[in-house]
C-alpha cells in the first residue's frame, strides 16, 4: 500500500477558515432578501453560499494524512516580500511610481538575490524607468506621480526636443 | 463590417499584424520562462489594453496565448522544467531527446507540430463555431444556467483531485462575482455598507491577484532551482521526421481540439491525454516512452496548441470559457462592450472572423519565432527568479492600479493574491474562482429569467429541465459529471 501524501502544515486550519468564511457569507446572503422569492437578488448568493458551506464542511470532515509536511507555510523571504509589496502599495500614491518602484525593487533584489547595493539600485532604477516608459508613455496608463514632478519633466523634455529640431 | 473584412483586417492592417507578432514573440518567452504563466500575462495585459480598440487588444492577447502555449515546450525540452502546465507531458520525452544531443531537432519538431495542431484547432473553430452558435440561439435562460453550472462543475472537478475543493473555489468565485449593487433592484449584496463596493470587485483585480501575485509567491519556494542547460544544434527539422509523425499529429490535433472545446479543460489536460493516446496507439515507438520517444514529444505538442482553437469555441459561441485563459479573454470582451455568446456571431460577425484570422496569423508567427532566436532565448530563460518575482509583483500592482486609477483595486488584488497563494498551497484550484467571477452575472440573470418564466414554480422548472432535448442533455451531463466523481467502490465497500 502506498503511503498517503503528507498534508501541508496548517491544512486543517485553512479548511476550517474556508468553512467559517462560507458560514459568514451564508448569513450575509440570507440578509440580502431572506427567502423572499426565488427571483430575489439574494437567491443566487444564498445558493452559492450553501454550496460553499456544504463543500467546505465535507473538506473539513474528510479523513486525511496524519503526517504533516515540514515545508514552512511562510518562509522568511515570503514574509519579507509580502511586507515589502504591502509597503509599496501604501507609499505608491504619496511617493509616486518612480520612487516607490525603485525603492521596492532595490530592497527586493537585495533580499532575494543578495546583490551588491549599487548593482541592485542600478538594476531596480533601470527596470522601473523601463516599466514607466512602457506603461506611461507607450500604453498611456496613468501612474501615480507622487512627489516626482513627472508632467514638468515631460514638458521640459518635449521643449528640449522641439528646440533641438528647430535649431538650424 | 462583414466576416470577410474582419478576416482580411487581421492580416492586412499593419498595426494589428505588428501587435500579433509582438504578442506571439512575447508569448513564446513568457510561456518558456518558468514562473511566468500565460494566464498571468493575459490578466495583466487586460488592464493595460482596455482603452485600446477591441481588435488591437485581442490581437495582442491571442498572440500571447498561442505563443505562450508553445513556449512552454522549449524550457521543457532544454531544462526539463515545463514553462507552462501544458508542457508537462512534453518534458517526459523532450528532455531525454535533448540529453542525447538532439535538442535542436526536438525544438524544431515541437515547433512544426505545434503549428500543425494550432491550425487544426483554428480550422475546427472556423467550421464548427457558426453551426454551434446557430444552434445556441434556441437556448432558453435555463439552458444557459445549466451550461454555466456544467462549466463550473467541469473546472471544479478537472482542475484538482478533490471535487469538494473545486466546488469551494467555484462557489467562492460566484459569490465574489455577485458583490455590489444588484443590476435589477439596486439592492446591496455583500457590500457591508462600503460605498467602494457598490460597483463590485473588479474581475481583473481578482485575476491578477490569483494568477499573478499568487504565482509569484508560490515561486518563492523554488528560488534555488538551477536548470541544466543543453547544447542546441540545427533547429530546422527534416521533412522525413515531420512526414513520419504527421498521422499521429493529426490524431492528437483532433483530440486536443475536442478536449480544448470542453468548458473547463485546457491545453494541459489535452496534452496529457494525447500523450496517453500516443502510448496506446504506437506499437513500435522510436524509443521507449519516457526515454526520448519522438512520439511522446509530437503528441502533447500538437494537442496543447490544438486546444487553443478548441477553447475559443465555447467562449465565442456560448460565452462559456474553455480554459483559464479564455476566462480572462471573456473579461476583455466584456470590457470592450462585446457579449460573447451566440449573438456575437450574429451582431458582430467581423469580430468572430477577425479572431479566426488573427489566431491563424499568430500561429504562423509561432513558426517564425519558434525556429529562430534560440540564443537570446537561452539567456532570457535563465533570468534568476529572484529578479523575476519582484518584477511580476510590480507589474501586478501597475495592472491593478490601471483598472480605475484607484488604490482599492490594488488592495483587492493583493488580498486575492494572498488568498490564491493559500488556496494553491492547500490544494484548492484557483481557476474555478475566476470562472465563477466571470459566470456569476450570467448565472444570476438567467436563473431569475428562468424562474420568472415559470411563475417561480420549482416543479415546473424541474419538469422543463428534463422535458426539452437541450435542457435534458445538459442536466444529464451535470449528473454524469457529479456521478463520475463519487467514489462508488469505497461507498459499496462500507
Amino acid at each position: 500500500m502506498t503511503e498517503p501524501r503528507p498534508r501541508p502544515s496548517g491544512q486543517r486550519a485553512f479548511d476550517a477558515a474556508m468553512l467559517g468564511l462560507g458560514l459568514l457569507l451564508l448569513v450575509q446572503a440570507h440578509g440580502i432578501a431572506g427567502f423572499e422569492a426565488l427571483s430575489s437578488p439574494g437567491a443566487l448568493p444564498l445558493a452559492a453560499a450553501s454550496v460553499l458551506v456544504l463543500a467546505a464542511g465535507f473538506t473539513v470532515l474528510r479523513p486525511r494524512s496524519a503526517t504533516a509536511d515540514a515545508t514552512p507555510l511562510l518562509p522568511p523571504t515570503l514574509l519579507v516580500l509580502g511586507g515589502l509589496i504591502g509597503l509599496f502599495a501604501l507609499v505608491l500614491e504619496p511617493l509616486g511610481f518612480l520612487l516607490a518602484g525603485t525603492g521596492f525593487l532595490t530592497t527586493a533584489f537585495l533580499v532575494l538575490d543578495r546583490r551588491r547595493p549599487l548593482r541592485a539600485l542600478g538594476l531596480a532604477a533601470t527596470a522601473t524607468l523601463g516599466a514607466w516608459v512602457l506603461f506611461r508613455l507607450v500604453f498611456e496608463v496613468l501612474l501615480p506621480e507622487g512627489i516626482v514632478p513627472e508632467r514638468a519633466i515631460l514638458a521640459w523634455i518635449e521643449d528640449a526636443l522641439a528646440a533641438l529640431w528647430s535649431t538650424p | 463590417m462583414n466576416g470577410i473584412e474582419g478576416l482580411a483586417m487581421a492580416w492586412l492592417d499593419p498595426e494589428l499584424v505588428l501587435l500579433t507578432a509582438l504578442g506571439t514573440g512575447a508569448g513564446v518567452y513568457i510561456g518558456a520562462i518558468p514562473g511566468l504563466s500565460v494566464t498571468m500575462a493575459v490578466s495583466i495585459l487586460i488592464s493595460f489594453t482596455f482603452a485600446w480598440d477591441a481588435e488591437e487588444a485581442l490581437a495582442l492577447m491571442a498572440g500571447v496565448y498561442l505563443g505562450g502555449v508553445y513556449g512552454g515546450a522549449r524550457s521543457a525540452i532544454l531544462l526539463n522544467i515545463p514553462g507552462a502546465p501544458s508542457a508537462i507531458a512534453t518534458a517526459l520525452d523532450g528532455y531525454p531527446i535533448a540529453k542525447r544531443g538532439e535538442a535542436g531537432a526536438a525544438i524544431g519538431l515541437a515547433t512544426v507540430m505545434s503549428v500543425i495542431g494550432g491550425f487544426a484547432g483554428i480550422a475546427v473553430l472556423a467550421l464548427a463555431a457558426p453551426v454551434i452558435a446557430e444552434f445556441a440561439i434556441t437556448f432558453q435562460p435555463r439552458d444557459y444556467l445549466m451550461l454555466a453550472l456544467l462549466g463550473l462543475l467541469l473546472v471544479g472537478s478537472l482542475s484538482g483531485p478533490s471535487l469538494a475543493k473545486g466546488l469551494v473555489a467555484a462557489a467562492l468565485g460566484v459569490l465574489v462575482g455577485t458583490v455590489g449593487l444588484d443590476p435589477l433592484t439596486a439592492e446591496e449584496r455583500f457590500t457591508m455598507g462600503v460605498v467602494e463596493l457598490w460597483a463590485g470587485i473588479s474581475p481583473i483585480a481578482v485575476m491578477i491577484g490569483v494568477f499573478g501575485v499568487a504565482e509569484a509567491l508560490v515561486q518563492l519556494h523554488h528560488l534555488d532551482t538551477t536548470p541544466v542547460r543543453q547544447r542546441v544544434d540545427r533547429i530546422l527539422p527534416s521533412w522525413r521526421l515531420v512526414r513520419r509523425y504527421l498521422p499521429l499529429s493529426l490524431q492528437t490535433s483532433t483530440l486536443g481540439t475536442f478536449i480544448g472545446a470542453l468548458p473547463g479543460t485546457g491545453g494541459d489536460i489535452a496534452a496529457l491525454l494525447a500523450y496517453d493516446h500516443a502510448k496506446r496507439v504506437t506499437r513500435k515507438p522510436s524509443r521507449p516512452f519516457g526515454e526520448g520517444a519522438w512520439e511522446g514529444l509530437v503528441a502533447p505538442e500538437t494537442a496543447n496548441n490544438a486546444a487553443v482553437g478548441g477553447a475559443y469555441i465555447p467562449m465565442l459561441t456560448l460565452g462559456i470559457p474553455g480554459d483559464a485563459v479564455t476566462a480572462v479573454i471573456i473579461g476583455a470582451l466584456f470590457i470592450h462592450g462585446l457579449n460573447p455568446g451566440p449573438m456575437l456571431l450574429v451582431e458582430h460577425p467581423h469580430m468572430f472572423w477577425f479572431t479566426v484570422g488573427n489566431l491563424a496569423l499568430a500561429n504562423l508567427f509561432v513558426l517564425v519565432f519558434g525556429l529562430t532566436g534560440i540564443r537570446v532565448f537561452t539567456k532570457l530563460v535563465e533570468c534568476p527568479k529572484a529578479v523575476l518575482i519582484p518584477l511580476i509583483l510590480i507589474l501586478s500592482v501597475i495592472g491593478a492600479y490601471a483598472i480605475n486609477n484607484a488604490m482599492i483595486d490594488v488592495y483587492f488584488m493583493l488580498g486575492f493574491g494572498v488568498l490564491g497563494y493559500l488556496m494553491r498551497r492547500y490544494g484548492y484550484p484557483v481557476a474555478p474562482v475566476i470562472l465563477g467571477v466571470i459566470l456569476a452575472p450570467l448565472m444570476d440573470q438567467n436563473w431569475r429569467r428562468a424562474v420568472i418564466s415559470v411563475q417561480e414554480d420549482l416543479g415546473r422548472l424541474a419538469l422543463e429541465l428534463v422535458s426539452t432535448p437541450i435542457s435534458a442533455t445538459l442536466t444529464a451531463a451535470i449528473i454524469a459529471v457529479l456521478a463520475s466523481r463519487i467514489p462508488w467502490r469505497r461507498l459499496v465497500r462500507r
